[in-house]
């Protein structure tokens, strides 16, 4: 059976511990919400104004009563015909070459593959240090934002659609370079060994005895890439990438609300085609597995001819250009804003408007902590919200309840699927806008988008795993005459918390990072600063921020790994 | 002579899996080893195949010493060693076709390799080894879906097409009900004499021993205790090799990834 996606990266679950350590975290961890949240609230009022600009909620009244009319026009929706083209076409450039550096680096980032190397399929040390160092040479890219690597390759290289596919590429590449390390090792390495034995060499081995059985995990974790891709790309498109995104801000500048709606309409019908065509080639794969003989499945090998079809058409219609690669003036360029960035210092100027400065050392870590108090108050309210909706959200199966019943649920939980996939459609950036109507700028706008965005993508881990939960104990409580709130408190959320848990701490991981692209449209913290420093070409203070996002992004990986231990 | 080890010693840490072991198999001798569980059969398959290296002494398969041969080397030799093991070792995932010519990888470049995955090369090669242990009509079924019987038999073939000088076979029939692994092991007796080479068995079951084996090694300890003709093997000698031990105390072998 084939791992749903999101779920591998998350499910790297080590061992359990004893409920002592339980309690002791969940205080811990619900202590470090409540700072958090005050952090938040007390950062805002920091003027001693109000934290709630009570104006603004007639603005956000109106962008929302636009979501039932959007802007229909021909012309605009041309427009947001070709904008959608291009931010897909990015995101399928980008996903391609991630999945060349992720393929290259899996193997190399594998146990796998360097014990194949070692003499008698053991660990060499030579082959210890390839690996850990593969391994190690991962992590910086990864820790480091899509829309980062943008506003860092933007200097560079400038506007040019190169960039965009890079910033999508390199950390992108990283990660899937770990996730396929990861089902590389997860893989039997028997038959490899055999082959071995036999005097095959290593690729060819690899080829046949691990590659064939590992394909399927591949390929479906590449689809789940373009489906993130896709919203990258959108994201990227507020930096100056074209696409969606830059129409979207350009609406956004103007008000017109109407034109927002159609545009975020776009990017979720992009997304659910990305999903719908992942899981159709999942199920495809799946059933092959059984299959006495495996024929041609003209999805997989017409899924297979598109993809391939869609680079050049993409490379084409995003006009792409790898010039300015090997254009000597960039490399030049790229020299001389590495020697501008060192010494990394703490920025220039005055901290706040008007300077790239952090503050002095106080002041850098004062931002790093809020920083990482938006992301705990981020994953706390998605957490909240993922477990509130998570509910309503799992398809009902199996008897037990009325046929009546019945189809009012199953009507009440398409809604809130259909209410989870808007969530999390609509990039945080976006969400972030909506809450400056009415919040003053700082953390908890920056918190509330995160969190709003995130409880989309929660909501739907949680129900998957309600679905897949053993049913008879649900149904026994059901007969006792329980209601559907006892049955989750007493059957759902008991079964499922170590996986809820699970989840919430492998979001965190990916919301820490993500602070970055809602402090780019003016939610505060790191990214904010961040974005000053690069419009202000304060290059040696943009390195000190980057190293300090990077520093945060290792501890709350740290702090996830030990939290995950505790509850498993 | 195809196989020769001389005081032959293997620890892993403080177990001792093979305690000085003397050894020779003339070519095209059909040799069974037996012995309890943990007594060092499978460690001897290994010595025998370059997967394991003696802690001390000398392991010379077909002519070449494997205790100190260059990677190249070693691999030279491995190309014409056929091995069989208990779990069958085969990639479900892939057509039949594709784990029949698993065994010619070593001959095989890797462009050849990787596009056979695509277009199956050398197919005639394939149906003929799959036509021998009786599978012919199997070539592009998918691997998983055969039972384990069918497994191994692809297993064998696997051997075939790499036409090895020497088969060996680690408890190739300890995964078969009884009458499934008679097949087999008369399949490998069979198959061997075909192509002339030298086999080495390690079975769990003395009977299937006595069957078409010109030697039965017994094995306990890492130590050799009888080496002799299958019937010559007498029940007081199998009570001694497979006795328990009068302290309850045997020494498990530690879980190695690479014994099945």
């Amino acid at each position: 059976m084939l791992t749903q996606p999101a779920v591998r990266e998350a499910s790297r679950l080590p061992d359990r511990t004893g409920s002592r350590a339980r309690r002791r975290w969940t205080a811990v961890t619900l202590l470090a919400v409540a700072v958090a949240a005050g952090t938040a609230v007390g950062g805002s009022t920091v003027g001693g104004g109000p934290i709630v600009r009570a104006s603004g909620l007639a603005l956000v009244g109106e962008f929302f009563a636009a979501a039932v009319r959007p802007e229909l026009a021909p012309e605009f929706l041309a427009l947001t015909g070709r904008a959608a083209l291009t931010t897909l076409g990015y995101a399928v450039l980008g996903t391609a070459l991630s999945l060349v550096l992720g393929a290259a680096g899996g193997v190399l980032g594998s146990q796998t593959w360097w014990r194949m190397g070692g003499r008698r399929g053991g660990l060499t040390r030579r082959g210890r240090l390839a690996w850990v160092g593969t391994r190690a040479a991962l992590v910086v890219p990864r820790g480091i934002h899509e829309v980062v690597w943008g506003l860092l390759l933007l200097s560079v290289l400038g506007v040019e659609p190169v960039v965009a596919v890079l910033a999508i590429a390199i950390p992108f590449g990283a990660i899937t370079a770990k996730v396929f390390s990861e089902i590389i090792d997860d893989t039997d390495r028997r038959p490899a060994d055999t082959l071995l034995a036999a005097g095959a060499s290593r690729a060819a081995a690899f080829c046949y005895g691990i590659a064939p059985a590992a394909a399927g995990e591949l390929v479906s974790y590449a689809f789940y890439r373009l489906d993130c891709a896709i919203r990258s790309a959108a994201i990227l498109g507020l930096i100056g990438a074209g696409g969606l995104g830059f129409q979207l801000q350009l609406s956004f500048t103007a008000l017109r609300y109407p034109e927002i709606w159609t545009l975020l309409y776009a990017l979720v019908a992009l997304s659910l085609v990305a999903d719908s065509w992942g899981a159709a080639v999942r199920s495809r794969l799946a059933a092959r597995t059984g299959a006495t003989q495996p024929r041609r499945d003209r999805v997989l090998v017409g899924s297979l001819a598109v993809a391939l079809a869609a680079l050049p058409v993409s490379a084409w219609w995003v006009e792409l250009d790898l010039g300015p690669l090997v254009d000597s003036r960039s490399w030049s360029l790229a020299g001389e804003l590495l020697a501008a960035s060192l010494p990394p210092t703490l920025g220039a100027g005055p901290a706040g408007p008007g300077g790239s400065g952090a503050g002095g050392v106080l002041g850098l870590v004062t931002l790093s902590l809020q920083t990482l108090a938006m992301s705990v108050l981020a994953i706390a309210l998605a957490f909240t919200g993922g477990l509130l909706l998570a509910g309503p959200a799992a398809r009902p199966s199996g008897p037990g309840l009325g046929r009546s019943g019945r189809w009012a649920r199953r009507v009440g939980s398409a809604m809130v699927r259909l209410l989870l996939v808007v969530l999390r459609a609509i990039p945080p950036p976006v969400w972030a806008l909506v809450a400056l109507f009415v919040l003053v700028p700082g953390i908890l706008p920056g918190a509330v988008a995160l969190g709003v965005y995130t409880a989309g993508v929660l909501g739907r881990l949680m129900a998957e795993s309600i679905e897949n939960l053993d049913r008879r104990p649900l149904l026994a409580l059901r007969a006792q005459g329980a209601s559907a709130a006892q049955v989750f408190a007493y059957g759902v959320l008991p079964a499922a918390a170590p996986r809820f848990v699970g989840y919430g701490c492998y979001r965190w991981e990916v919301t820490i990072r993500e602070t970055v692209i809602v402090g780019v449209v003016g939610a505060g913290g790191l990214g904010m600063l961040l974005q000053t420093q690069l419009a202000l070409f304060d290059y040696g203070g943009a390195l000190t921020t980057i190293g300090s996002l990077l520093v945060l992004t290792v501890l709350v990986d740290v702090a996830s790994a030990v939290l995950r231990r505790t509850v498993r | 002579m195809a196989v020769e080890l001389r005081g032959v010693e293997v620890r892993y840490g403080d177990r001792v899996a093979v305690d000085g072991l003397d050894l020779t198999v003339d070519a095209g001798a059909h040799v069974a080893v037996i012995g309890p569980s943990g007594a060092g059969k499978s460690s001897l398959i290994r010595l025998l195949n370059g997967t394991a290296a003696p802690s001390v002494g000398s392991v010379r398969v077909l002519g070449a010493e494997l205790a100190d041969a260059s990677p190249r080397a070693l691999r030279a030799v491995q190309r014409r060693i056929g091995t069989v093991n208990q779990q069958f070792d085969l990639v479900g995932e892939l057509r039949v076709v594709h784990n029949v010519n698993a065994g010619r990888l070593g001959e095989w470049s890797l462009w050849r390799s990787v596009t056979s995955l695509l277009r199956p090369r050398e197919v005639a090669t394939a149906r003929a080894a799959l036509d021998r242990v009786g599978l012919a009509d199997r070539l592009t079924q998918r691997t998983s879906t055969l039972s384990g019987g069918e497994q191994q038999r692809v297993a064998i073939a696997r051997v075939l097409v790499q036409r090895p000088a020497v088969v060996l076979a680690d408890e190739p029939v300890a995964s078969l009900d009884p009458a499934r692994g008679a097949e087999i092991v008369a399949l490998l007796h069979e198959v061997t004499r075909d192509v002339g080479a030298t086999l080495l068995a390690s079975l769990h079951d003395v009977e299937l021993a006595r069957r078409g084996f010109d030697r039965v090694l017994g094995i306990r300890g890492g130590r050799l205790l009888f080496d002799t003709a299958p019937a010559q093997v007498t029940a007081t000698m199998i009570d001694a090799l497979y006795e328990l031990e009068p302290t309850p105390h045997i020494p498990v072998p530690p879980p190695h990834r690479s014994t099945g």
